[in-house]
C-alpha cells in the first residue's frame, strides 16, 4: 500500500517537475524578443546605495570601492555606509575608504547594534532619493550594474523593485564552484519567474527599491531571518512586480566550507518556510496570477513532495541496506571483467516510464541551460562541466539533506541564529 | 487597463499542460512498447532453447545404440544450463516490468520452469552414468515472502563468483500450475524460502556465511576489509 502511494506521489511530483520545465521553456520562447531590448531613460533618477555592516572591516573596503566606481552620473549617486554597532574595525575601515573617492558622496553613519533590517529602516528614514539599493558588506558590485537596472524601473509604474544577477566571487574550492554552477542555473528560473512576474526574494546582495514603495507596503520586517524574502513576497501581495536584470552583476562571497554553507542554506530554509507560512494565501490564488497559479504553488509543492520522496526513500534504503548486511550481501560488486563487459546484453536496457520521462526532463534542463549563454556567455564557458554534478549530486544531496536538518531543527525548536 | 491586475497566462498554461501530457502519454507509451518487444525477443529465446533440448535429447537416443562420450554430454548440458539462465534473466527482467498475471509472461515462466526441471534431471542422469557430482540447488520461493528477494540476491552472487554451482529457482504462488504443484509435492514445500542442497533440505532464511559453509566455498567480495562478521542465525 505505501509503496503504491510512493509511487503515485512520485508520478504526480514528476509531472509537475516536467510541467515546470515545459512551462518555463514556452516562457523563454514568448520572451526571447525582449530579453535585450531595453532603452536607456533621458533623466536618471536619483540613487542611494545603502550598504548594512556588522563585523566587516576585512570586505567594506572593497564592497565600497566597488560602489564608488559604479558607472553613474554623480550628482545622482550617494552612498551610504550604515554600521550596525560592529564590534571590530569595520566604521574605521569604512571612513578611510571613504576618503579615498572624494568626487562621490560617501557618507559613514555609526548605529547601535539592532540587526540588518533595522540598519536598514533607519536608512529608509534618512534618505530622500528616488531609488533606494541595497548592497551587502560581502559583496562587490560590476561598475555598469546600476545603469543597466535603472531602466526596468521605466518598464511600468508598478515596478517595485528590480534585482541583479549574483555571482560567485572569486570562486576556488570545489564547493564554491559547484554554488557557481547553482546561481547560474538560477539566472534562468529568475529570469523566467520574472517575465510571469513572480520572483520570490530581492536578495540582499544587490537589489535597487523605488524609494516610494517603502511608505506604501512598510520597511523591512526586523524580526525576519531572511528579510529580502520577506519584502519581495510583501510587494507581491501588494500587486507590484518585481523585475530581473541579467547584466547587473554581483559579486558575493560564497560559504567555503560544508559546514558554512549548511549554515547559511538551514537559515535561508527556516526563513523561506516562515514567509511561505504568512504569505500561504498565495497559493492557488488567481487574484495573484501566474504567481499564485502556479509559481508559488509549483515551488512549494515540488519542495515538499521532493523532500517527502527524499525521506521515504532514504528510510527505505537503509531498511534494504540491514537486510543485504544481515545476509552478506551488502558489499558484494559483481566480477567485473572485460569478457563480462562485451558480452553485456542489450536486453536488459528496459527503461521504465518513469525513467524516460526522467531523460525528457534532464534533456529539458540541458537545452535550458543553452538559454542561460544567452544571458552570462562568459561564465557558461568556464561552468559548463560544472553542471553535472550538479544536477546529479549536489542538489539532490545537499538541498534535500540542508531541508532533512532545516525539519529536524523546526522540530527540535532550536534556537534561530541572527546573524551569520 | 487595470494595472493591479495581474497576467495570468491561461493559454501557456493550456499549453505546458499539454506538451507535458503528451510526453508523459509517450513516455509510458514507449516504456509498454520496448516490454512488448522483449517479450517478443523472448518469445524466440524460447524457440531458440527448445532446439537446444532436441539435441541434447537426442544425444540420449543416440546412447542407445551407441555410446555418447561424458565430455560430449557434460559439453552439451552445460551450454544448455548456461542458455537457460540467461533465458531466466532475461524473463525477470521483463516480468518485473509488467502486471504479474500477464498470460504470456506466465506461460514463458512455465517453459522455464519445465527447462530447469529437464536440466536438473539430465544432470542427475550424468551423474550416475559418467560417476560425477555436481552441486545442485533446488530453491522454492514466494512472491509473498519479502525475504526471498535478500535470499535470491545471495544465490546469484554465488552464481557469479561460482558458475559451477547449478541453481534452479521456482516460484511457488503459482500454485495451479501443474509443474509446480508436482514439484511441491515431491520436494513436500510447505515454507519459503526453501533450499534443497544435494540431499539436504532447509526451510528458513539462509545467509551466505551459513551457505558458504554448506557448500563449502568462500565469500569473494571485492571489499574484504567490510565482511560482514561470520555468523550463522541458528546460534
Amino acid at each position: 500500500m505505501l509503496a503504491y502511494i510512493v509511487q503515485i506521489t512520485a508520478y504526480s511530483a514528476e509531472f509537475v517537475a516536467l510541467f515546470m520545465a515545459v512551462f518555463y521553456l514556452l516562457t523563454f520562447i514568448e520572451n526571447k524578443d525582449e530579453i535585450d531590448s531595453l532603452e536607456e531613460p533621458a533623466d536618471y533618477p536619483s540613487v542611494a546605495i545603502v550598504i548594512p555592516a556588522y563585523n566587516e572591516e576585512e570586505n567594506i573596503a572593497l564592497t565600497i570601492a566597488s560602489a564608488a566606481n559604479l558607472d553613474y552620473p554623480s550628482e545622482k549617486l550617494k552612498i551610504l555606509v550604515m554600521d550596525d554597532g560592529s564590534e571590530d574595525k569595520t566604521l574605521e575601515a569604512a571612513e578611510a575608504e571613504a576618503e579615498k573617492h572624494p568626487a562621490k558622496d560617501i557618507r559613514v553613519i555609526p548605529n547601535p547594534h539592532g540587526g540588518k533590517a533595522k540598519t536598514m529602516n533607519s536608512a529608509i528614514k534618512i534618505i530622500d532619493s528616488e531609488i533606494m539599493v541595497t548592497l551587502d558588506a560581502d559583496s562587490c558590485v560590476s561598475p555598469d550594474a546600476l545603469k543597466n537596472m535603472i531602466p526596468y524601473f521605466s518598464k511600468s509604474d508598478r515596478v517595485a523593485a528590480v534585482v541583479a544577477a549574483m555571482k560567485i566571487r572569486d570562486p576556488k574550492t570545489f564547493l564554491q564552484k559547484i554554488q557557481s554552477a547553482e546561481y547560474l542555473f538560477c539566472f534562468y528560473i529568475r529570469k523566467m519567474n520574472s517575465f510571469a512576474n513572480g520572483l520570490l526574494v530581492t536578495p540582499g546582495p544587490f537589489s535597487a527599491y523605488k524609494r516610494s514603495i517603502f511608505d506604501e507596503v512598510g520597511g523591512f520586517d526586523e524580526e525576519n531571518i531572511t528579510e529580502d524574502g520577506e519584502i519581495a513576497l510583501r510587494i507581491q501581495k501588494h500587486q507590484y512586480s518585481i523585475e530581473y536584470c541579467h547584466n547587473a552583476e554581483v559579486f558575493t562571497s560564497a560559504p567555503k566550507t560544508i559546514k558554512a554553507l549548511k549554515n547559511q542554506r538551514v537559515r535561508w530554509n527556516r526563513g523561506t518556510i516562515r514567509n511561505f507560512v504568512k504569505y500561504r494565501k498565495f497559493f492557488a490564488n488567481p487574484v495573484y496570477g501566474d504567481f499564485g497559479l502556479f509559481i508559488f504553488p509549483s515551488t512549494v509543492v515540488l519542495l515538499s513532495v521532493a523532500f517527502g520522496l527524499f525521506l521515504v526513500s532514504a528510510a527505505n534504503l537503509m531498511v534494504i541496506a540491514a537486510k543485504k548486511f544481515e545476509y552478506g550481501t551488502l558489499f558484494h560488486v559483481p566480477p567485473l571483467s572485460f569478457d563480462n563487459f562485451f558480452r553485456f546484453d542489450r536486453f536488459f536496457i528496459q527503461p521504465t516510464a518513469m525513467q524516460i520521462i526522467s531523460l525528457v526532463i534532464f534533456g529539458l534542463s540541458l537545452v535550458s541551460l543553452y538559454f542561460i549563454r544567452k544571458y552570462s556567455p562568459k561564465d557558461f564557458k568556464n561552468m559548463t562541466l560544472f553542471y553535472v554534478p550538479y544536477l546529479l549530486v549536489y542538489y539532490p544531496l545537499f538541498v534535500l539533506g540542508f531541508w532533512a536538518i532545516t525539519v529536524f531543527y523546526e522540530l527540535t525548536h532550536r534556537k534561530l541564529a541572527w546573524h551569520k | 487597463m487595470d494595472k493591479t491586475k495581474r497576467q495570468f497566462s491561461l493559454f501557456k498554461f493550456a499549453a505546458a499542460f499539454a506538451i507535458s501530457f503528451t510526453i508523459f502519454i509517450a513516455g509510458f507509451a514507449f516504456s509498454e512498447r520496448l516490454s512488448r518487444s522483449r517479450l517478443e525477443d523472448l518469445q524466440n529465446d524460447v524457440l531458440a532453447l527448445q532446439s537446444e533440448w532436441n539435441s541434447l535429447e537426442m544425444l540420449t537416443l543416440i546412447d542407445k545404440t551407441s555410446s555418447v562420450s561424458c565430455e560430449m554430454y557434460e559439453e552439451q548440458i552445460l551450454n544448455f544450463t548456461n542458455e537457460t539462465d540467461v533465458f531466466g534473466q532475461k524473463l525477470e527482467s521483463v516480468a518485473n516490468r509488467l502486471p504479474t498475471d500477464n498470460p504470456q509472461v506466465v506461460n514463458m515462466k512455465v517453459s522455464y520452469w519445465l527447462m530447469e526441471i529437464r536440466d536438473f534431471f539430465t544432470l542427475k542422469q550424468i551423474e550416475t552414468k559418467c560417476g560425477k557430482e555436481y552441486t545442485t540447488i533446488l530453491y522454492f520461493f514466494d512472491r509473498a515472502c519479502v525475504d526471498c528477494v535478500y535470499q535470491g540476491e545471495v544465490l546469484r552472487q554465488i552464481k557469479q563468483e561460482y558458475p559451477e554451482i547449478m541453481i534452479y529457482s521456482f516460484d511457488v504462488s503459482n500454485k495451479d500450475i501443474s509443474i509446480i504443484k508436482i514439484l511441491s509435492q515431491i520436494y513436500n514445500i510447505k515454507t519459503t524460502p526453501t533450499l534443497i542442497i544435494g540431499d539436504r533440505k532447509i526451510e528458513k532464511e539462509t545467509y551466505r556465511q551459513e551457505l558458504n559453509s554448506i557448500l563449502g566455498i568462500e565469500s569473494k567480495p571485492l571489499i574484504d576489509a567490510l565482511k560482514p562478521e561470520s555468523k550463522t542465525p541458528e546460534e
